[in-house]
């Protein structure tokens, strides 16, 4: 038992360093330097955010669509972003595996924290921001919103190991296709529609993807009962819970496989 | 080591301290909540929010759907400072709300700093009732929040009479406008006919006349009648002057003729004369009559407007329905000390984790 808490300190270091890392090769140590993390989702985010609710509609079925843009758009990014970080991290960073202790679970691990940790930053930030200066209404229920975002937080870490995985082993195939498949990911998890517009015999097939209970969750936190929330927090659980199953199992073959390469 | 100590810290500030608070508020110093809930519906004739005319289709056959607009108005209502100070003078709101017995954070203005009734509507609208409209069935939820069962009971039990009320009054209104209004038009109308009557009924009384055509035929007639008479008497004068110029007739025969002339002539200045001549009082009773068709004819339009405003007022009608009544709630449902502890915990949880990384950067950035 002392073993593994020491094996486990262990760890937590390295991942800590591994992060620590990511940071300074992506960013560099100019101007801003590791402050990019957070400024680029800002950016993106605000952008969207602006040009939707101002330029394109106020309202959508009487929704204002400024938090509705903000709340789809940052939840679908957080674990749509991590798994192709975590996608391109292996290859990028195989060097390292010649250091005994860090292990390709570390490279995974460290950029998922990192990226659901910036994020989640981005999302307090401008949610704070957005409340305060009157762009959204304040949020309903803060429980949906926390529960939601963390549901989304673990899919972002099984889906992270699936996908990585499933690259690996298949030589790259996924990340050709990652573009437009990623795209039909970030639409179909309704970072554009409530399931309360589609129609009745459409939102069984909508509600197959977690990512759309998660999202139901936290924009329910935000509208309040002005929504029809759909969401089913034991589904989108198992859900996570297989898949991050699957993804450890397909993990273990992919590292077997990079072993062997 | 000191780096660690510090990310202790950090997290003792951030994650322990809040979630303790949190758990010692929500758990032994937040006062227990009851929550008390009815659901009523509003409905009006045909909806009339529906497209394509489907709703006024309905509305004429007399089918209910429930109304957005009339579920809008009720939930405004209820949450105005007009009902909230027929509250007041009923139920003390202000006193009850502001009571010792209230934890700090749910209490009204705990450290007295503003305790105006306008600071009080925020209270009233925040923490008080909560209303909210479900768009797909229409059904608007009314939720009042107290520490004692009985309170919130009788405060939801007053505030489903107030809407009922409300919804009346709103009908009465809007029926009485409109009805009002054509009412008073007919009215108008009906009583100018009557006038004008009236001064008809003066004119022929005054003028002596009752039906000019039918006494200008007379007088026409017996105008021809002496004038064929007149001819007569010329002709017979004629032939007793040429026949027998001294006949003693001749001068009776001419005083006569005289006479028809000027009776013919009277009559004829009854009919066509300058002023009392049959003919004047018959052009003015033509126009008189005219203006009097005129006026008839406004009062069947008023009328039908009236009888239309009838059935439109019926329309318009909201009608407000319980569907679930206010229940006496036997257990207090908040706080939800559980969900609320979760949630202190998850929120500080992830800004630690934000800061730690914030942190982190910076540091690598000195100990180059």
């Amino acid at each position: 038992m002392r073993d593994f808490f020491r094996s486990l300190k262990i760890q937590l270091r390295v991942i800590y360093a591994l992060m620590m890392r990511e940071i300074i090769t992506r960013y560099g140590r100019e101007n801003i330097g590791f402050l990019w993390l957070f400024v680029e989702p800002i950016i993106l985010i605000v952008g969207v955010t602006f040009i939707w609710s101002y330029i394109v509609h106020r309202e959508a079925h009487g929704f204002p669509v400024a938090t509705f843009i903000y709340t789809g758009w940052i939840s679908n990014k957080l674990w749509l972003t991590t798994s192709s970080r975590v996608m391109a991290g292996l290859q990028a960073n195989l060097p390292l595996l010649y250091h005994r202790n860090i292990k390709p679970i570390d490279i995974f691990l460290s950029r998922i924290l990192l990226e659901i940790t910036a994020m989640t930053g981005v999302f307090m930030l401008l949610g704070f921001v957005f409340v305060m200066s009157h762009v959204i209404e304040p949020p309903h229920s803060y429980f949906h919103i926390v529960l939601g975002w963390y549901l989304m937080c673990w899919l972002a870490l099984g889906f992270s190991f699936f996908v990585a995985s499933l690259n690996t082993l298949t030589n790259d195939i996924v990340q050709k296709v990652w573009g437009p498949v990623s795209l039909g990911l970030f639409i179909g998890s309704g970072t554009f529609f409530l399931v309360e517009w589609l129609p009745p015999e459409i939102r069984p097939y909508a509600l197959l993807l977690p990512s759309v209970h998660n999202l139901e969750m936290i924009r329910y936190g935000f509208f309040g009962n002005q929504m029809h929330p759909y969401y089913d927090i034991s589904y989108s659980t198992s859900f996570n819970l297989f898949l991050t199953f699957i993804g450890l199992v397909m993990f273990r073959l992919a590292t077997e496989k990079v072993r062997v390469e | 080591m000191l780096k660690r100590v510090n990310a202790g810290a950090l997290f003792l500030i951030i994650v322990v301290i809040p979630t303790f608070t949190g758990i010692v508020y929500n758990l032994l110093i937040a006062t227990p909540v009851y929550v008390s809930e009815a659901k009523v519906v509003i409905k009006s004739l045909g909806g009339g929010e529906m497209p394509g005319g489907l709703g006024s289709l309905l509305g004429a056959l007399g089918v209910l759907q429930p109304s957005t607009s009339g579920a809008y108005l009720v939930m405004d209502h209820i949450r105005s400072r007009d009902v909230m100070f027929r509250l007041e003078e009923k139920f003390k709101l202000k006193e009850y709300y502001s009571s010792e017995e209230w934890d700090i954070l749910r209490r009204f203005d705990p450290f007295h700093l503003d305790p105006s009734y306008e600071n009080f509507y925020k209270y009233y609208t925040k923490k008080v009732v909560e209303t909210f409209l479900d768009t797909n069935s229409g059904v608007v939820t009314i939720r009042v929040r107290a520490k004692d069962p009985d309170y919130a009971f009788k405060l939801l039990k007053e505030l489903i009479y107030i809407s009922e009320e409300f919804v009346n009054r709103v009908n009465k209104r809007a029926s009485m406008t409109a009805l009002e209004y054509y009412r008073e038009q007919l009215e108008l109308s009906k009583k100018k006919v009557r006038e004008f009557a009236q001064r008809v009924k003066r004119f022929l009384t005054e003028k002596r006349v009752v039906s000019p055509e039918q006494e200008v035929g007379v007088l026409l007639s017996m105008v021809a009648e002496l004038q064929g008479r007149l001819i007569s008497k010329q002709l017979e004068l004629s032939t007793v002057t040429s026949v027998a110029p001294e006949n003693p007739r001749i001068p009776q025969l001419r005083r006569e003729i005289d006479q028809l002339k000027e009776e013919i002539n009277s009559l004829l200045s009854k009919i066509t004369g300058k002023k009392d001549s049959l003919a004047t009082h018959s052009v003015e009773l033509e126009l008189l009559k005219a203006e009097l068709l005129m006026l008839q004819k406004e009062v069947e339009m008023n009328l039908g407007a009236f009888l239309q405003a009838q059935n439109q007022a019926h329309l318009q009608h909201l009608f407000i329905e319980t569907v679930e009544r206010p229940i006496r709630p036997d257990a207090p449902t908040e706080p939800k000390a559980a969900r609320n502890i979760f949630v202190i915990f998850a929120i500080s949880f992830a800004l630690w984790g934000v800061i730690s990384l914030l942190i982190a950067g910076v540091r690598e950035h000195t100990e180059e």
